[in-house]
C-alpha cells in the first residue's frame, strides 16, 4: 500500500503557483457552484474547472485509480440521493411525464430528476477537478507553511506537515502489524455481521494504536527538544503571490461573485429541463 | 575549565509509578569530553539523559533531589526550548525524531523554531550538510532514506541548533556496524572541536574505540563505576557488558562458565528452506535477485548485512509474507506458494523485532492461545502448549503470568513472550528478526539461550547487526548485500575473509580479529569466554601481544 504523498504535477503551471492559490481555488469554486441546480450553468463552471485541471499537468496514469474510485462513489451517491429517492419529485411539474419508476423504491423518474442527477454528478466531478491539484500539485513540505500563511495556528499548520511525514511510516507499521498477526493465523472476518467484522480487526487495530501513541510521545519529546512550540516561528519556505497567482485568484473570485449574485437573483436555482 | 553540565548527587523518582529510577548520581561534562554511560536495561540511563536535556522535570512528572546545572544554570529554571540551544538530543530511533518531509525541511526544523532569519537558516543547513556529508540528500524525501542516512540527517538536525553538548541514546542499536561507526566518528569529531557528548550505549566495545574521556556505569539506578575507560575495563561485570576481547583475555580467570550449547538433530534430510533463482521485492522495487540458497533443518543460520539490504525480505519469503517475483522458494521440498501463511506457522515461528506489533489481548493467556486457536487446536492442547512455551522462555515463574496484561511486562519479557507466541504453535524452525537490538549483554545471552534451546525447535535462523552474536550463536553466516547473497560461510571462514568486512555494512570487532588469529581453520566459534580462556593459556607471542585489540 503506497500512501506516500505523490507530487505528480511537479513542473506544471499549477505546481509553480503559490500553494495558497491551490488551497483557495477549491474554496472559491465551492462558493460558486453550491446550490446551483441549472445543469447548463454547472457545465459552464465545469469547463473552467477542466481548464484549471489541465494546467495541473497530472499524468492520467498516476491518478486513474483515484478517478475510478471517485466516479464510482459519486455515481452511487447520486443514484441513491437523486433517482432512487424522490428528492426532486417536488420540483417536477404536476403534469410532467414519468419516464419510468426507479427499481426498489419505485420513485417516479422524470426529465427533471435526470437533469438534477446530472447536475449533482457534474458538480461533484468539477469539484474533484479543482481539488486534485491540492493533493498532487503541492509539494508535501509546502503544505504546513501554506496553511500557516492562511492564518492557521503554527501548531495546527505543522500538524498538517507531520501528517504527511508520518503517513508512510504509519502505513509501514500497519503492514508490519498485519504481517505479525497473519503468521499467527489472523484473517480479516468475512462475516456480514458488522460488529463481528469490527471486532475481528482488534489484532491489528490495538497494536497499531498503542504503538502509534508510544511513538507519538517520543516524537513530541523530540520536537520539544528542538524548540518547537514557541510563539514566533520562521518558515524557511518563503511564500509570495506573483501576478499570475493574483490573476487566477481574481478570476475565480469573479466567477464566485457572479454565481453568488445569480443565485441571489434566483437565476440558477431552477432545475433545467431540456 | 567551566563545566557544560553538572549533575550533583541527583535522585529521580517518577510520580506516576513511584519508582526511583536514579539515585546518588553525579556527572560533570566539560568541553572536549566524550562520556560513555552504560549499564543493563532499566539501570537509569534514559532517566539520566532526560535530566540532561530537561525532559525531567519539564515533560515527565518526577521528584528530583540534588542539582542539575546546564551552562551553569539550574535546568528547572530553564525551558526545554531554551535548553535545546545548549543540549542537543539524538533519540535511539531516528524515525521518531525526524519530522520534516524532506531532508532540508528536517534540518531547518530546529532553527525555524528558534525564529532565525531565512538567510541564517539556509546558511546553517549548508554548513551542517557539508560537515556530515549529506549535501546530496537535501532534496530527498525523508521517507525514502536508509537507516544510516536517517541517523546522519537526525544528527545534522541536532548540530544545526549549534548545541554545546550532544546526548545520544544508543546510536548503534538500530544501525549496521559501518553506519554506526560513521556516526560515532562524527560525534567524536564534535567533541574534539570543543563540544561535548554523552553517549548511552550497551555496545561498550565499539564506543571504546573512540576513546571516551570517562565512563559512568549504572546498575539499578546507582553509579557503580565512574572514571576513565581503562579503570572501567578492570572492574566492568564481564557477563553484563560487551567488552573488548583483549579485556576478556586479561580477565580470563573471572569469566563465568558457559553452558554447553543444546544438542541438535542431524542426518541427511530435505532442506528446510530453499531458494532457486529467486527474486524478491515489493511492487516494482526489486530488493534481491538471483538468490540460490539452501538452509538445513538442523542449522543455526545468522543473516548479516547493512540496513535495507534485504535481510528481512529474504526470510519473510519463507512464511509467504513476501512472494517471489522470480524463481521458486521451497519449504521442506514443496513450493511455499502452495501453502497458506497459517500452515507455515507450524514450520516456521517468525518473531518480529518489535514485540508491540503482536500484542493485543487483555491477558498473556489469551495472547498465547490466539495462534493455536487459529490452528483449530482443542482447549486442552492450547493450555498444554501455552504452558510449555512459557516454560521455554522462563516466563512461567512470573506471578499470575497467564492473567497479566502483556503490556505490563518489561520490554525484555515482552520479547521473550513473542518467542513464546511462536513456540506455542510448535514450529520446527524459529526465525528471529533482530532479536537483540538495543539489549544488554546479559539479556541478549539469556534470550538467545532460550530461543536456541526450545524443545521442539530444530533450527534457528536469525537476522542481526551484531557481528559477534552471529559468529558465536550460528554455525553458518549469510551476508546479504548489493541485491544478493554476498557471502555464505561458517563463522570462522567469514571472520577470515577480510574482503567481506570492508563492505556489506560490516565492521570487524576484536572477536573477529581474535578468531582470525587463533582459529583460522575452525568451522564454528566457541563462546568468547571459552576462547578467551583458551587464548589466556597460550604463551605470549611476540607477533600477537595484543590479541583482539583494534
Amino acid at each position: 500500500m503506497d500512501v506516500t504523498p505523490r507530487y505528480l504535477g511537479a513542473g506544471s503551471f499549477l505546481s509553480r503557483r503559490d500553494p495558497r492559490v491551490l488551497l483557495l481555488v477549491p474554496v472559491l469554486y465551492i462558493v460558486a457552484v453550491a446550490g446551483v441546480d441549472d445543469l447548463r450553468v454547472v457545465l459552464a463552471c465545469t469547463a473552467v474547472a477542466l481548464a484549471y485541471y489541465r494546467a495541473a499537468g497530472i499524468p492520467w496514469r498516476g491518478v486513474r485509480a483515484n478517478w475510478a474510485f471517485m466516479l464510482t462513489l459519486t455515481t452511487l451517491l447520486v443514484l441513491a440521493n437523486s433517482i432512487l429517492t424522490s428528492a426532486v419529485s417536488a420540483q417536477a411539474g404536476p403534469g410532467e411525464q414519468v419516464l419510468f419508476n426507479a427499481p426498489i423504491t419505485h420513485s417516479p423518474v422524470t426529465w427533471t430528476t435526470l437533469s438534477y442527477a446530472a447536475t449533482v454528478l457534474v458538480r461533484y466531478v468539477s469539484l474533484a477537478l479543482v481539488s486534485f491539484p491540492v493533493a498532487f500539485n503541492i509539494a508535501p513540505s509546502d503544505l504546513g507553511v501554506a496553511f500557516a500563511r492562511l492564518g492557521l495556528s503554527q501548531r495546527l499548520a505543522y500538524g498538517v506537515d507531520l501528517t504527511f511525514r508520518f503517513l508512510p511510516s504509519t502505513a509501514a507499521s500497519l503492514r508490519e502489524t498485519v504481517d505479525a498477526q497473519r503468521i499467527r493465523g489472523y484473517e480479516h472476518s468475512r462475516s456480514r455481521n458488522p460488529v463481528r467484522r469490527l471486532l475481528s480487526l482488534r489484532p491489528v487495530v490495538v497494536p497499531l494504536t498503542v504503538n502509534a501513541l508510544i511513538d507519538a510521545e517520543d516524537t513530541v519529546n523530540a520536537m520539544d527538544l528542538r524548540g518547537f512550540g514557541g510563539r514566533h516561528r520562521t518558515w524557511m519556505r518563503d511564500l509570495a503571490f506573483d501576478r499570475t497567482d493574483l490573476l487566477i485568484l481574481a478570476g475565480f473570485s469573479a466567477v464566485a461573485a457572479v454565481m453568488v449574485t445569480a443565485k441571489i437573483l434566483g437565476l440558477t436555482g431552477e432545475v433545467w429541463v431540456p | 575549565m567551566t563545566a557544560l553540565i553538572e549533575v550533583r548527587d541527583v535522585s529521580v523518582r517518577y510520580l506516576s509509578t513511584g519508582h526511583t529510577a536514579l539515585a546518588g548520581t553525579s556527572l560533570t561534562v566539560r568541553p572536549g569530553d566524550l562520556t560513555l554511560v552504560c549499564g543493563p536495561s532499566g539501570c537509569g540511563k534514559s532517566t539520566l539523559l532526560r535530566l540532561l536535556n530537561g525532559l525531567i522535570p519539564h515533560a515527565y512528572r518526577a521528584e528530583v533531589t540534588g542539582e542539575v546545572l546546564v551552562g551553569g544554570a539550574p535546568v528547572a529554571g530553564r525551558s526545554i526550548r531554551d535548553l535545546s540551544t545548549v543540549v542537543g538530543t539524538m533519540l535511539q530511533d531516528p524515525r521518531k525524531q525526524i519530522v520534516g518531509t524532506t531532508v532540508a525541511a528536517e534540518i531547518a526544523f530546529g532553527p525555524e523554531n528558534l525564529g532565525l532569519s531565512r538567510a541564517e537558516i539556509r546558511g546553517r543547513i549548508a554548513e551542517v550538510a557539508g560537515r556530515v556529508g549529506i549535501e546530496h540528500l537535501l532534496d530527498r524525501a525523508t521517507a525514502s532514506l536508509s537507516g544510516g542516512e536517517l541517523q546522519m540527517v537526525a544528527f545534522a538536525g541536532v548540530l544545526v541548533m549549534r548545541p554545546q553538548v550532544i546526548v545520544v541514546d544508543e546510536p548503534l542499536a538500530n544501525l549496521d556496524p559501518a553506519a554506526g561507526l560513521r556516526l560515532m566518528r562524527e560525534i567524536r569529531r564534535f567533541a574534539d572541536e570543543g563540544g561535548a557528548a554523552v553517549v548511552v550505549e550497551h555496545r561498550v566495545e565499539e564506543i571504546l574505540e573512540f576513546s571516551p574521556t570517562g565512563v559512568l556505569y549504572l546498575e539499578e539506578g546507582r553509579p557503580r563505576h565512574q572514571g576513565p575507560a581503562e579503570g572501567f575495563l578492570k572492574v566492568a561485570p564481564v557477563g553484563h557488558v560487551k567488552l573488548p576481547f583483549s579485556t576478556l583475555v586479561a580477565r580470563a580467570a573471572e569469566l563465568p562458565a558457559v553452558p554447553e550449547p543444546a544438542a541438535r538433530g542431524s542426518g541427511v534430510t530435505v532442506p528446510r528452506l530453499e531458494y532457486h533463482g529467486v527474486g524478491l521485492g515489493y511492487g516494482e522495487r526489486t530488493v534481491l535477485s538471483g538468490v540460490d540458497l539452501s538452509l538445513g533443518p538442523y542449522e543455526r543460520v545468522a543473516v548479516l548485512g547493512r540496513n535495507g539490504a534485504g535481510k528481512s525480505t529474504l526470510l519473510r519469503a519463507a512464511v509467504s509474507l513476501v512472494d517471489a517475483t522470480r524463481g521458486e522458494v521451497l519449504v521442506d521440498g514443496a513450493p511455499v506458494a502452495e501453502r497458506s501463511v497459517l500452515s507455515l506457522a507450524t514450520t516456521f515461528g517468525y518473531v518480529f523485532q518489535n514485540p508491540g506489533q503482536a500484542l493485543f489481548c487483555a491477558t498473556v493467556g489469551q495472547e498465547l492461545a490466539f495462534g493455536p486457536r487459529n490452528l483449530g487446536w482443542s482447549a486442552e492442547k492450547i493450555a498444554e502448549e501455552s504452558g510449555r512455551a512459557l516454560r521455554a522462555v522462563l516466563l512461567d515463574g512470573e506471578a499470575q503470568i497467564m492473567a497479566r496484561p502483556p503490556r505490563t511486562l518489561s520490554f525484555g519479557q515482552q520479547r521473550r513472550l513473542t518467542v513464546a507466541l511462536a513456540l506455542a504453535m510448535r514450529p520446527r524452525t524459529l526465525i528471529l528478526d533482530e532479536p537483540t537490538a538495543g539489549q544488554d549483554l546479559r539479556t541478549t545471552t539469556e534470550f538467545m539461550g532460550h530461543a536456541l534451546a526450545a524443545g521442539h525447535v530444530e533450527s534457528v535462523y536469525f537476522i542481526t547487526h551484531d557481528v559477534d552474536l552471529a559468529l558465536t550463536h550460528a554455525d553458518r553466516v549469510i551476508v546479504v548485500d548489493d541485491g544478493g547473497i554476498a557471502a555464505d560461510a561458517t563463522p570462522a571462514e567469514l571472520a577470515g575473509d577480510e574482503a567481506v568486512w570492508s563492505r556489506a555494512g560490516l565492521a570487524a570487532t576484536s572477536l573477529v580479529r581474535a578468531v582470525r588469529e587463533h582459529l583460522p581453520d575452525a568451522g564454528s566459534i566457541p563462546h568468547p569466554f571459552d576462547l578467551a580462556r583458551r587464548v589466556a593459556l597460550l604463551p605470549p607471542s611476540p607477533s600477537s601481544p595484543q590479541e583482539g585489540t583494534p
